[in-house]
């Protein structure tokens, strides 16, 4: 009893007393996420969002993004050369940068960081695509020469994403390990590791000393909160100032448009989604059941009915926004009548029966029960198969062979469609990532020849190319391209997130 | 037997219940679908990625031996190595547990108070207006799932009135010296009167959501045993003393009705901490059930096994305490 006693006491007591904060003017910004990041370091950076965030914001590359066109700028090089067969790139760097540890920035680190990436020893799943460097020259103590094996068509973009080629403090990594670096971090970006508190938050204070200028935002603090309906009433009483795209719950979205002090906004992103399907087993080893298949499909009901109006209604696999989009491939309509003829021409008169693997989460679910309807229109008989996504992706790599179809889709990650088409449609890709197990020697060979190609009006139409026989061939079903949601409070001035989602405070401003 | 002893054999009888509970949830891990190392890559990456990391993380060894390796770890203490993290499990867990402990045994404490209080009351006011009020509210007590409470407790409580946090543990600000990790012991070992502020303004929320359902049931069985105990013919006996009704009912008539209640604290912690995995989601709440929850979705193995052995070690003691608990309020009960 005297134990209840003293917690009513105490509580009545706290009831009107709200804890005063304490009376320091920090601006700080507080981004709310569902799930907790892992570390800060690329090298052993598994695939997470959270993960790439806060890396894209404690880490520079030698390149950066201009937030408005996505062209690269110079960050920690400040102009770079590019040899006649394309394959040399040569950085000058800046003299005057130190690492969060306190030690200088120079060439031999940039050859540390990225000798690292490529071997490919770590698990590093973005630095991977740093395996097309084939050698790294210190040439003096600021100017760095890069080589690839073959052209890359997009190595600048690959130098200017921190989650791809971040340059680590070199005498960090030796000190900790790759392991106990990534619990502290030491890069030269506008964010300085602070601390991380297991389940709760992860802390970055500004880097006062950041080449570019100070940034103004004082400190951030991703708070780590899971469920969707909890984020959302954080936001509205003010204790979260903003949810990630990788948290925000289009079924918010409505319900937040109408309040005040929160602002709602829907960015492109390069995510390009569609049905997976597997292309050497019937009946979908027949190129008109899959044409009969996009023709079955109302986009614009997906979009409006499991969307809730956010994504745009695709016709190919590169996302309208990123380099190589053909601008005049044919609209993929909606058309039953013309389904049905085809499936009777491929011999499917009656339809046929056939499974498709869900993924949990907003909007796979839904989207999959409008498809699931639209084919049935068309006598093909979907099956859901739900399952949770690391256990659909393990089928998949176990069951390559013999799974029917994968409502899933694509990310790109650099500003050059010829990555997407290449990992998605390239044979030598098989199992995985082209897991449709796609083969078209013609569409090989573009590949093959786009990479080598420098000119970038010329590598467009052998990209035209590429995606016309992608259009016939119909490997997977088009969708639509998803876009990212952002809700944050009004106080806040400027957010960039790029086209992978990432969100980038460097360039944020918050009134207090 | 003396206690010491029957401690001692207690303990000896649970090493099976232990290495039961170790290999079931060794084998479950392993035949759910889905591979760490997918989890790890996500879906770009290639076959031989993929077989390096299952190398790396040793998924490629025969299962009995896995065991065996496990095994002789967990006997020297070693719970393994997080997949994700690179931490050991046991830190891990330590630097959690202390926040669920915090919910659940306040949650366990609520649950008592109310549950003996309203059900006494609906015992001795039986068939008044009071015991169907009690009877509507431990109906939906006992009925209503975690997630919703919480988050209506939340929408009134922290939201419209702004009395509580939506979630989280403590304001950063506040955030006490670092003893034992309950924080509401820290603050007061320091003296941190903002900590502790700030500490049960977080608590409040997440414990009565946690606390609802066994404090629903803990009413009914309290006023059961009570109704049962008054036509004992003790309880007649000491009416018919002319002693007066307060005295035959809380110092005669409630101290054998709560026997039974005493065996269903251990109950009520074994289903806080099963049901920690809702309300740590709900709230935010840094503790175990979240940890293990996030371990599944990555498959991180190491973890899910850690942390469902310490859950069921601390099961074993929590249930041992109330028996030894019980035979101090019941002399006639022998250790045997």
């Amino acid at each position: 009893m005297a134990l209840l006693a003293v917690a009513i006491l105490v509580s009545s007591s706290i009831y009107l007393t709200s804890p005063q904060r304490s009376a320091e003017k920090e601006n700080v910004l507080v981004v709310g996420i569902s799930v907790e990041p892992q570390g800060g370091n690329v090298a052993a950076a598994v695939e997470s969002s959270a993960d790439s965030e806060v890396i894209s914001n404690m880490f520079d590359s030698l390149l950066r993004k201009d937030p408005s066109s996505g062209e690269p700028l110079p960050a920690l090089a400040t102009s770079w050369e590019i040899s006649s067969d394309g394959l040399t790139y040569t950085f000058r760097l800046r003299k005057d940068v130190k690492f969060h540890d306190g030690t200088s920035f120079n060439a031999s680190a940039v050859k540390v960081n990225f000798d690292t990436y490529r071997e490919g020893k770590n698990i590093g799943t973005r630095v991977r695509l740093l395996r097309v460097i084939s050698e790294v020259k210190v040439i003096d103590d600021y100017t760095v020469a890069v080589r690839t094996g073959t052209p890359v068509p997009y190595m600048l973009d690959l130098m200017a994403i921190p989650t791809i080629s971040a340059i680590r403090s070199p005498s960090a990594v030796l000190k900790l390990g790759d392991e106990g670096f990534a619990k502290k971090p030491s890069g030269t970006g506008p964010f300085k590791f602070d601390h991380h508190t297991g389940g709760t938050e992860y802390v970055v204070v500004a880097n006062t000393e950041y080449f570019l200028g100070r940034p103004k935002i004082d400190k951030i603090v991703w708070r780590v909160i899971p469920d969707p309906a909890t984020l959302r009433l954080e936001l509205e009483k003010g204790t979260v100032d903003y949810i990630d795209p990788f948290a925000a719950v289009p079924g918010d979205a409505d319900a937040l448009k109408g309040k005040k002090d929160i602002v709602v906004k829907e960015i492109p992103s390069w995510k390009s989604r569609f049905i997976e399907i597997n292309n050497r087993k019937a009946p979908f080893n027949n190129v008109l059941v899959r044409r009969a298949l996009s023709f079955a499909i109302d986009r614009d009901a997906i979009i409006k009915i499991a969307l809730r109006g956010f994504g745009v209604v695709s016709d190919g696999a590169i996302p309208v926004n990123m380099f190589g989009h053909a601008p005049n491939l044919p609209k993929l309509n909606y058309d039953p009548v013309r389904a049905k003829e085809l499936l009777a021409q491929a011999g499917y008169p009656n339809g046929f029966e056939a499974n498709l693997i869900v993924t949990p989460g907003a909007p796979w679910p839904d989207v999959a029960t409008v498809i699931q309807a639209n084919l049935r229109d068309v006598g093909v008989k979907i099956t859901l198969q739900p399952m949770e996504t690391v256990a659909a992706y393990s089928f998949i790599y176990q069951n390559n062979t013999t799974y029917d179809m994968l409502l899933q889709g694509r990310g790109g990650i650099v500003d050059d469609g010829w990555l997407l088409l290449w990992e998605l449609f390239y044979s030598q890709n098989i199992p995985n990532p082209n897991r449709f197990r796609y083969v078209n020697p013609e569409v090989d060979r573009l590949l093959d020849s786009a990479r080598k190609v420098t000119d970038r009006s010329e590598r467009l139409k052998l990209y035209y190319q590429i995606q016309e026989i992608i259009t016939r061939d119909m490997p997977v079903v088009p969708l639509y391209y998803a876009t990212g949601l952002m809700y944050y409070r009004s106080t806040i001035t400027t957010l960039y997130v790029d086209p992978n989602l990432y969100t980038y405070f460097y360039y944020s401003t918050k009134t207090t | 037997m003396g206690l010491r002893e029957y401690i001692v054999r207690r303990l000896l009888y649970s090493v099976p219940t232990f290495l039961l509970v170790s290999v079931i949830i060794f084998v479950i891990v392993r035949v759910m679908p889905g591979d760490p190392a997918v989890a790890m890559l996500g879906d770009l990456a290639t076959a031989e990625d993929i077989k390096n990391i299952r190398r790396a993380l040793r998924l490629d060894e025969p299962l009995p031996l896995q065991y065996l390796t496990y095994l002789s770890g967990v006997l020297q203490g070693d719970l393994g190595t997080s997949v994700w993290t690179r931490t050991p499990v046991l830190t891990e867990i330590l630097s959690r547990f202390p926040a669920t402990i915090e919910v659940t045994v306040l949650a366990a404490v609520i649950a008592a108070i109310i549950g003996i209080f309203s059900g006494t009351l609906s015992a001795v006011k039986r068939n008044s207006w009071l015991d169907h009020a009690n009877r509507v509210w431990v109906l939906a007590g006992s009925s209503m799932p975690f997630f919703w409470l919480g988050l209506m407790l939340q929408i009134l409580f922290a939201a419209q009135l702004g009395w509580f946090p939506v979630s989280g543990r403590i304001d950063r600000e506040f955030l006490p010296q670092y003893i034992t990790g309950l924080y509401i012991i820290d603050s007061l070992l320091t003296g941190n009167l903002g900590s502790l502020n700030s500490t049960i303004r977080h608590l409040i929320l997440p414990a009565i959501t946690s606390a609802a359902f066994a404090a629903a049931i803990a009413s009914r069985m309290v006023r059961i045993s009570i109704l049962e105990v008054l036509v004992q013919q003790y309880i007649t006996a000491a009416r018919a003393k002319g002693l007066p009704e307060r005295i035959v009912l809380y110092k005669h008539a409630l101290r054998n009705a709560l026997i039974p209640i005493v065996t269903i604290f251990g109950i009520m912690v074994a289903w806080g901490l099963g049901g920690s995995i809702l309300i740590e989601t709900v709230f935010s709440w840094p503790g175990m059930g979240r940890y293990m929850f996030e371990a599944i979705g990555k498959r991180d193995f190491p973890v899910i096994q850690g942390v469902v052995l310490f859950y069921s070690i601390t099961l074993v003691t929590v249930n041992l305490l109330v028996d030894i608990a019980y035979g101090y309020i019941n002399p006639q009960i022998r250790y045997e």
